[in-house]
């Protein structure tokens, strides 16, 4: 029968990531039991000095693998992602995106009002071939989004740092393409003077 | 071979270097080793553990009990052991050479 404080390593050792309790969780719990008995012995530590260092070392090395598991996710979503089936959707989206852009730019003066304005981008401002290619890049944070998402649709597990990067790329998205198409409204249909 | 162990990870390897052992035993002799100054909890052994199986340091090993992992040094294990060993040595002979204890040592106190 498991001790309570057995039981409460059990329950801390939930804060690692699962493959990695995989690994080691057994024999981390072996090492927790031997050093408890070490700790309670007529020579021990006591349990106090025993809690204060396995809780220090819970804390500071279950974040460390959190974050390395979430970085090892990362990298093999990236792979199991064929690269060249990407880098060819990437091209195949990217070569009628830039094309709509080089023409909307070409024709439309108010469309990349929004990069000249705000992000006050002179050198590219003066180019429509850099003005298409910013553009035509926005168009395409969705395709990162998704290559972020999709070990979180493929595991069925929530990946944070996944779920975040998926989340700040469709955010940045919306607001790119929603604020360009604000300024392509003003200037273009309303002809507000200050677009010229 | 690894560019730099770090302190718990060259006393796991010191720990191996004479025979094959399994966690709980490492722990105790990396404290024996290192005079109580380096204790290792669960989280921080095996996560140098992990370390040391990913850049190929160490690797798993039968033992006598088969519910245990044993861990024991790989071939790159030893030959990093031997340069951190020499490493340490350098220093140590360049600090006799150069009187740096005792120079050291009467500054603290000055």
């Amino acid at each position: 029968m498991p001790s309570y404080s057995e039981r409460l390593y059990d329950w801390l050792l939930r804060l690692y990531p699962t493959s990695y309790l995989y690994d080691f969780g057994e024999e981390m719990r072996f090492v927790f039991s031997a050093s408890l008995k070490d700790a309670t012995g007529p020579q021990g530590e006591g349990l106090l000095t025993l809690w204060r260092r396995t809780l220090a070392d819970v804390g500071k090395t279950a974040l460390r693998e959190q974050i390395s598991a979430q970085g090892e996710l990362l990298m093999n979503s990236s792979k199991s992602l064929n690269p060249n089936i990407a880098v060819a959707v990437a091209v195949l989206l990217f070569v009628p995106l830039f094309t709509l852009n080089l023409f909307a730019v070409g024709n439309y003066p108010g469309f990349d009002h929004f990069f000249r304005d705000v992000f006050s981008l002179s050198a590219y401002s003066n180019n429509p071939l850099g003005s298409a290619i910013v553009h035509a890049a926005v168009l395409l944070l969705p395709l990162g989004a998704y290559v972020a998402l999709r070990p979180v649709f493929v595991l069925r597990r929530a990946l944070p740092l996944n779920l975040l990067i998926g989340i700040l790329l469709l955010a940045a998205f919306v607001v790119f393409v929603g604020a360009m198409g604000q300024e392509a409204y003003r200037c273009d249909v309303l002809q507000i003077p200050k677009c010229d | 071979m690894v560019e730099q162990l770090a302190k718990s990870e060259f006393y796991i390897l010191l720990s191996l270097a004479l025979k094959k052992r399994h966690g709980y035993e490492i722990m105790k002799q990396v404290e024996r080793d290192s005079n109580q100054r380096v204790l290792l909890g669960p989280g921080t052994l095996y996560g140098s553990i992990k370390r040391l199986l990913q850049v190929g340091l160490i690797q798993e090993a039968p033992g006598e009990h088969a519910r245990r992992k044993y861990y024991t040094l790989t071939k790159a294990g030893r030959s990093s052991l031997l340069a951190e060993i020499e490493r340490y040595n350098d220093a140590v002979q360049l600090a006799k050479e150069a009187n740096l204890l005792k120079k050291l040592a009467s500054k603290l106190a000055a």
